[in-house]
């Protein structure tokens, strides 16, 4: 790849309208609400903490509340340290340290069903001006639906293929799979972060290949694809 | 020596050591590394018992200002609190085991969980009420797979007719298995290189700091 050349990038539409979801929120006098998913650090976890640094460092320049629900499992309680010194850098990194209010980032239970429940409760509360929800399981349509409710943006993140199919149906924007992973470096804008998604590009291609070679070669009675990939 | 440890360089040296402890024995069988690896893995139990301590500590004080202030809720966050101490102590007192510690999780928040499940079911209505509109073409054929699909489930249909199971079959086996096979082959892909370019420092949200 020719230096200083960023690569093509197919637009993810979900992640180019948090600007715009920020600037509204504000707009409507409302907070931003996000959340970054119940589970201790996993790769979507991982990836919805860039979307929560990203999301908080506009929302300082702006003078507006991020409000992240916390919990939903005890693994959550390892990611909230680490979510409070996203957001408390963001606003300080925007010279807005003291807008930074760590009460607007409550744990509000380490019970699945007990977290949802807050979570929609805060939802009807606050009445937030854009919902970003991140990779939640069976709760999150009711965090869509109700923010839906108020008159709330909705931008939420698919990450398995059931989870797309009903959010695609409730949310105004959804990350489908991989392009909630490619969230950080979609958003940095940084070519050595950008350019990784490029690889993914690359292995998918070869993925693909190996995928139509593996078929033709089964209808020769060829299962050399199937013992490699077995190994 | 807390700033040290803000360190971005140290911090990615500790988690590519971490990373090589955990994946090393994954793969080769070394006693020593497995050793450390579970070493590692009960450390990790108890920093998640007392992250709970302080994630207590946080909610408790929230709970408090929000009563204090009397904002908006704030009987909701009395309760909670009430609730929440009230019980501790007598799980501290009585035991785990006694009936006042176990009545109000398994009466209570059990139930109170389930029912919550439960209305996950009129979200999906009002969700499909919205969504089910035959607007352009796409949704149209979106939409009549649906019923096709919904036909074949609903277990009426399997009395009187055959053809909904079997263009059901048909759309499982060949749009639904292809598209979930290509989801899994991005994420997958998608993952290794997330986790590539956190090792190598170039995702520092997960470090808590600004990228």
């Amino acid at each position: 790849m020719r230096r200083g050349k960023l690569p093509y990038l197919r637009r993810v539409l979900a992640l180019d309208v948090i600007e715009d979801a920020v600037g509204r929120s504000t707009e409507m006098g409302r907070p931003i609400l996000e959340s970054y998913g119940t589970v201790a650090f996993d790769q979507f976890v991982i990836a919805s903490l860039s979307t929560l640094s990203y999301v908080a460092r506009l929302a300082a320049k702006v003078d507006n509340r991020v409000i992240v629900p916390i919990g939903g499992n005890p693994g959550s309680m390892i990611t909230r340290p680490v979510a409070v010194d996203i957001v408390k850098s963001a606003y300080e990194a925007e010279g807005k340290g003291e807008l930074f209010n760590e009460n607007d980032m409550p744990f509000l239970s380490y019970e699945f069903f007990s977290f949802a429940a807050g979570y929609v409760g805060l939802i009807l509360r606050e009445r937030p001006g854009a919902v970003i929800v991140g990779p939640e399981t069976a709760d999150a349509l009711m965090y869509v639906e109700e923010a839906n409710a108020v008159g709330a943006l909705t931008i939420a993140t698919g990450y398995y293929i059931a989870n797309v199919a009903v959010l695609a149906c409730a949310a105004n924007y959804v990350m489908i799979g991989e392009e909630a992973l490619a969230a950080g470096a979609y958003l940095s804008k940084e070519q050595s972060r950008i350019t990784s998604l490029r690889t993914v590009d690359i292995f998918k291609f070869l993925a693909i290949v190996l995928v139509v070679v593996g078929v033709i070669l089964v209808q020769l009675k060829n299962n050399f694809i199937i013992d490699l990939l077995s190994i | 020596m807390s700033s040290l440890f803000r360190r971005k360089d140290i911090m990615i040296t500790i988690v590519a050591f971490c990373f090589g402890l955990v994946i090393v024995p994954y793969f080769f069988d070394i006693k020593e590394l497995n050793t450390y690896a579970n070493n590692l893995s009960k450390i990790v139990a108890v920093v998640t018992t007392s992250a709970f301590v302080i994630s207590l500590y946080a909610q408790s004080r929230r709970n408090l200002i929000m009563v204090r202030q009397r904002s908006k809720g704030w009987p909701y966050q009395g309760f909670q609190l009430i609730i929440v101490f009230l019980i501790a102590a007598v799980g501290l007192i009585l035991g785990q085991a006694s009936l006042p510690y176990k009545w109000p999780i398994e009466a209570i928040q059990m139930s109170g969980s389930t029912v919550f499940y439960s209305i996950a079911t009129f979200y999906m209505i009002s969700a499909g009420a919205r969504a089910f509109r035959a607007r352009n073409t796409k949704a149209l054929l979106f939409l009549l797979s649906a019923v096709l699909v919904m036909l074949a489930q609903a277990p009426m249909t399997e009395l009187y007719m055959s053809w909904p199971a079997t263009i059901r079959a048909f759309l499982g086996d060949t749009f639904g298995k292809t598209a979930t096979r290509i989801f899994a082959i991005g994420l997958a892909i998608s993952g290794i290189v997330l986790g590539v370019r956190t090792l190598l420092g170039k995702e520092p949200a997960t470090l808590g700091l600004q990228g």
